[in-house]
């Protein structure tokens, strides 16, 4: 281990990262092509990319990362692609009205997309206002974060593999990776090859519901643009209705993709070698999916009983069996696990409905899924941890380990795990009376239910939130400084605090 | 374990628990019948017969189940928790029983007289509860739940109440309200400091070597006999201060001397004891007077000091004791901190709360009349918050969102553990921030590092740290979940003329023992959120987990499985 943080290696590694980053804007070049659009704005983006990435390569060209390095490239890598990301937007804006035109704006989209939160400050999304490349771009920025940019890096560049333990151990979410095979670029391949499977499988469906008749406004480009923002538990979409645009059939199959979004990706390895009883017997699975169920049907019970008023998005659901059990169910699915999408205006549902699809919002998916939030095992263990206290308490002698599914729970993961849900909730509290009094500085109106869910929606990376924050509505009245700090938010939502939190530390930087 | 020998061993275990809570309630009759004396004192005959057939009633029960269960054996720590967490429900139950009986017993004609007695007679509306119509506010009591909630909150030292218009309360009951908190507060001193002395909060047991005994009742005993004397002092100290502050406030210079003297005295016991209740309309509102302001801050910030370090100071005369205890230490700073954020917060969304008033001074440094007033106010309610007392001096329903959540994580995190605030306590704060930290050097050290920390002198090993955080954690995260889940409950039963932060608030206020209110508590509130504030105050005051323990034994017994 070197003596102190040696940063050049880190920023250098950074440089490979966006280099490649430049690959992935090829996709959006291609498709600019297609439509016969504007080409500049990729071609000078790519260029842009490209130069940076190299520029920063040359710091240093030693491959050996050490815990600290590992630590500071992932949280640094994270920070450049999402400036990196937001050229286009930039390049794009310069000169019109859109809002994205502006560099605060475009980062603020940019970080939204890598970190799969799916929160915007676009005024109008439309092919009118922004070009068919660019939205694919606002799309495909998912789908990379995704299941991890590090991760993607480690299955694809031998050179990074070499430390890839330690930098998936930071990048990835939830408590503990589960390593399916002895090599850690295997595991990486892996799990990109299932996140690549089901988004193949889930455009071919809704492909296949459009040419069945099912989905009349379900294209080519519209298929690929959702394909890219459901297993990532993203919730972009080109269209501005989001899923209400589309019919019953295709809300339908877009749930089942949500929930396996939402799923630890390393159980399909189970599946894969037949093995059902460890799929089936894995208690956070068993949790995540009855959390599902048990929020759905409450919801699924209000608003049939008239929760809900009469929405031009989301329909009438009073009375109404099968819309208000899609509309709960969709809810559920696209709240709880992070995603943000929405086949209904939420926004206006009655206060004991909103407080349930807010109840949701804290839970998150699975370790090891492409969700955010606190994740479920870890109330899973808190929960047993609490149990546990309350014999203690009354026996202080007795001893007793924590068990989940059989294993014992380590004493210092459980501790991790309070020190992580605490400071997740206390960072989400702080971030909440900020943008209240920033709110109340520039005169904006922002209630206090709006602050808590868009403090929640960005540290989450959920995307939308209650109020005009709402699944149809938009970020862009927050003053540049909230933005800024929702970026931040995003950022360290993302990387789960700690990696983030310790480089500010001085012990990190010292020794 | 056969069927029988289990049996026995349940019920020798309820017997212990039954005799123990009997005796807290004998106390509690006595408390009543020294109340019969006021009583008698004002020449209210009503009350006095009232409080006399409480009192009679409740010593009764609890010299009953005294008796009963005489030879029961010692209780040991697992039977502590229990024992607290069911006194405190049957002591808050019995408390309601004069209020009922009062409401109940004095004719409307009577009642009639405790309102011309009040300083503006004519300025309260007629009220009609259950059959009865008057303006007194001892109408609101002949409700059963009213009259629990009261007791509850005078118990918890919480200081929320159903008493609109305490000024026309008979004095009986305005002393019993002021009474139970005194009482209550050294009932909290001895709870944290004797009772619940586990790891995390060992650091404050008053006799570290007795809290480790099994046996519970010495430790105790010792505890009150410590308390009560520094408590008494410190009462009458701040009579005095109060009464000398009162008689030069401009409200109070009308007033006679010897209801100055009154209410001194019931703001004083209730101040110190950071409980909240008052005698006047508008809590310190009512005076407007910087003056008693600024006499109540050290009274309040004495409560909220644990007490063993008061004993260190003045039995040892251990002054530096003040800065070098980590609670005391955190104590100040938080202090000063929140009162500068909180005015940052207030004078910068100025609302009709603060009304533009000249002082002298603050006005050079740039600060407008009304902010000025925020300033003012933002530093009376932030140590009122902290320290958990309650009492209010400015309208906080009409302050911005900003500054109720501000307020409530005062009233979340609250004072010193040892003393009687509620809360979280400070140590389980700063038990949780060197935790966090402590996770920090973990993950970028290898898993075999040898970790210590210390924590107040006293340095910890890998395990007891881990065995304090996790306490501390567990605690805080039942606690706000409890907070979040209220106040969502609250926010759905109150309708829409209150906010989210509304809820928070008040809920943090119930559940942190405070009794700050930003308007949803009053005789007008639904039930149901009446009902779950009562719930709330008294899992707040015993620290949420031996509420858990009490259920859990209802459910499994006290015997391990």
């Amino acid at each position: 281990m070197s003596v102190r943080v040696d940063w050049r290696q880190s920023v250098a590694f950074t440089g490979t990262v966006i280099k490649y980053l430049a690959v992935a804007m090829l996709v959006p070049l291609g498709i600019s092509l297609l439509y016969q659009e504007d080409v500049l704005t990729f071609l000078a983006s790519i260029s842009l990319t490209v130069a940076s990435g190299v520029a920063l390569e040359r710091l240093s060209d030693d491959p050996d990362l050490g815990p600290r390095e590992a630590l500071l490239l992932v949280a640094l890598s994270w920070g450049a692609v999402a400036v990196i990301g937001a050229i286009p937007y930039v390049i794009a804006g310069y000169g019109t009205e859109s809002a994205l035109g502006h560099p605060i704006n475009a980062l603020f989209e940019s970080m939204s997309g890598f970190t799969t939160t799916g929160a915007t400050v676009t005024a109008e999304i439309s092919f009118e206002r922004h070009s068919h490349a660019l939205l694919m771009w606002r799309q495909l920025s998912q789908w990379l974060g995704g299941m991890g940019i590090i991760v993607l890096m480690v299955a694809i560049l031998p050179e990074v593999a070499v430390n890839g333990a330690q930098l998936i151990a930071s990048e990835a979410p939830g408590p503990e990776l589960q390593k399916l095979t002895p090599k850690i670029a295997e595991t990486a391949r892996l799990l990109w090859l299932f996140y690549l499977g089901f988004t193949v499988l889930y455009v071919a469906i809704l492909l296949g519901l459009h040419y069945a008749g099912l989905a009349p406004n379900m294209d080519a480009y519209n298929a690929v643009a959702h394909g890219f923002t459901t297993l990532p538990t993203g919730g972009f979409s080109p269209q501005a209705e989001s899923i209400a645009a589309f019919s019953p059939a295709v809300q339908w199959v877009v749930i089942p993709f949500m929930l396996i979004a939402g799923m630890n990706f390393a159980l399909f390895y189970f599946l894969l070698q037949d093995d059902y009883g460890e799929f089936l017997h894995d208690r956070e699975l068993q949790a995540y999916l009855g959390a599902n169920a048990g929020v759905a049907v409450l919801l699924w019970g209000l608003l049939f009983t008239g929760s809900a008023p009469p929405l031009e998005l989301g329909g009438l659901t009073e009375g109404v069996v099968e819309n208000s059990l899609r509309q709960a169910t969709f809810q559920v699915a696209s709240l709880l696990n992070s995603t943000g999408y929405a086949t209904s205006d939420f926004a206006q549902w009655g206060t004991t409905a909103q407080g349930l699809l807010l109840f949701a919002m804290f839970i998150g998916g699975s370790a090891g899924s492409t969700g955010g939030g606190v994740k479920v095992v870890r109330w899973l263990v808190v929960l047993k941890a609490i149990r546990r206290q309350l014999f203690t308490t009354a026996h202080p002698s007795s001893v007793r380990p924590v068990r989940l599914g059989g294993h014992v729970i380590d004493e210092d993961a459980i501790t991790a795990i309070y020190g992580f849900t605490l400071l997740y909730l206390l960072t989400f509290g702080v971030a909440t009376v900020l943008l209240l009094f920033d709110a109340s500085r520039v005169g904006l109106e922002l209630s206090v239910l709006e602050a808590v869910s868009a403090s929640l929606a960005t540290i989450g990376n959920i995307g939308p939130g209650f109020g005009f924050l709402g699944p149809f509505g938009s970020y862009l009245d927050f003053p540049a400084t909230s933005k800024l700090l929702m970026v931040f938010l995003m950022w360290i939502g993302r990387l789960e605090i700690i990696p983030v939190f310790v480089m500010f530390t001085g012990a990190f930087w010292k020794k | 374990m056969s069927a029988d020998r289990f049996a026995g061993r349940l019920s020798s275990d309820l017997a212990i628990i039954a005799r123990d809570v009997g005796s807290l309630i004998a106390m509690e009759a006595g408390l009543m019948a020294i109340t019969v004396g006021v009583a008698v004192l004002f020449a209210e005959w009503y009350a006095a017969a009232s409080f006399l057939g409480a009192a009679v009633v409740t010593a009764a029960v609890g010299l009953g189940a005294r008796r009963a269960f005489a030879d029961a054996p010692d209780p040991r720590m697992k039977h502590g928790m229990v024992i607290a967490a069911a006194g405190w429900l049957f002591v808050a139950c019995f408390g309601a029983l004069p209020f009922v009986l009062t409401a109940h017993l004095t004719p409307i004609e009577v009642m009639q007289t405790y309102v011309a007695s009040a300083p503006r007679p004519d300025a309260y509306e007629a009220v009609r509860i259950l059959g009865a119509e008057s303006r007194s506010s001892l109408v609101y009591f002949r409700d059963p739940l009213h009259a629990f909630f009261e007791s509850m909150s005078g118990w918890t030292g919480s200081g929320l109440t159903m008493a609109v218009h305490e000024p026309t309360l008979p004095r009986t009951i305005q002393w019993w309200r002021s009474f139970m908190q005194w009482v209550g507060g050294v009932g909290v001193i001895v709870l944290t400091t004797a009772i619940l002395a586990r790891p995390g909060s060992g650091s404050y047991a008053l006799y570290r070597s007795e809290a480790r005994e099994e046996r519970i009742h010495p430790s105790i005993i010792s505890t009150v006999r410590t308390v009560w004397k520094i408590f008494v002092v410190y009462t009458g100290l701040s009579v005095l201060a109060m009464f000398v502050a009162i008689s030069l406030s401009d409200y109070g210079s009308q007033l006679p001397t010897w209801e100055a003297f009154w209410q001194a005295l019931n703001h004083a016991m209730t101040g110190l004891a950071t409980g909240g209740f008052s005698v006047t309309d508008n809590s310190i509102a009512t005076y407007d007077s910087p003056l008693i302001e600024t006499v109540l801050l050290p009274i309040m910030s004495l409560g909220a000091i644990a007490f063993p370090i008061h004993y260190g100071i003045l039995a040892n005369e251990e002054i530096e004791l003040f800065w070098e205890d980590l609670q005391t230490r955190w104590l100040f700073v938080l202090f000063g901190a929140g009162v500068v954020v909180l005015s940052i917060q207030n004078a910068g969304v100025v609302t009709e709360a603060f009304d533009a008033t000249d002082y002298a001074g603050l006005q050079t440094v740039g600060l407008s009349a009304a902010q000025t007033t925020a300033v003012r106010d933002s530093v009376f309610q932030w140590i009122s918050a902290l320290s958990c007392t309650g009492f209010q001096s400015s309208d906080i329903g009409a302050w911005g969102a900003g500054g109720k959540l501000i307020v409530s994580t005062a009233m979340v995190v609250g004072g010193a553990a040892g003393s009687t605030v509620g809360g979280i306590k400070i140590v389980r704060t700063y038990t949780i921030g060197r935790g966090i930290v402590w996770q920090f050097s973990r993950v970028f050290l290898p898993a075999s590092a040898v970790v210590t920390t210390t924590i107040d002198g006293r340095t910890l090993d890998r395990e007891e740290m881990e065995r304090e955080f996790s306490e501390a954690a567990i605690v805080s995260l039942l606690w706000i979940s409890l907070l979040v889940a209220s106040a969502l409950v609250l926010i759905n039963v109150v309708g829409p003329d209150f906010g989210l932060a509304d809820a928070l608030f008040e809920v943090a206020s119930a559940q942190g023992n405070v009794g700050l209110s930003s308007g949803i508590t009053g005789p007008e509130m639904p039930p149901l959120a009446e009902g779950m504030f009562v719930l709330n105050m008294w899992i707040g005051r015993l620290e949420i987990i031996p509420i858990l323990v009490f259920g859990r034994s209802l459910l499994y017994g006290l015997d391990p499985r």
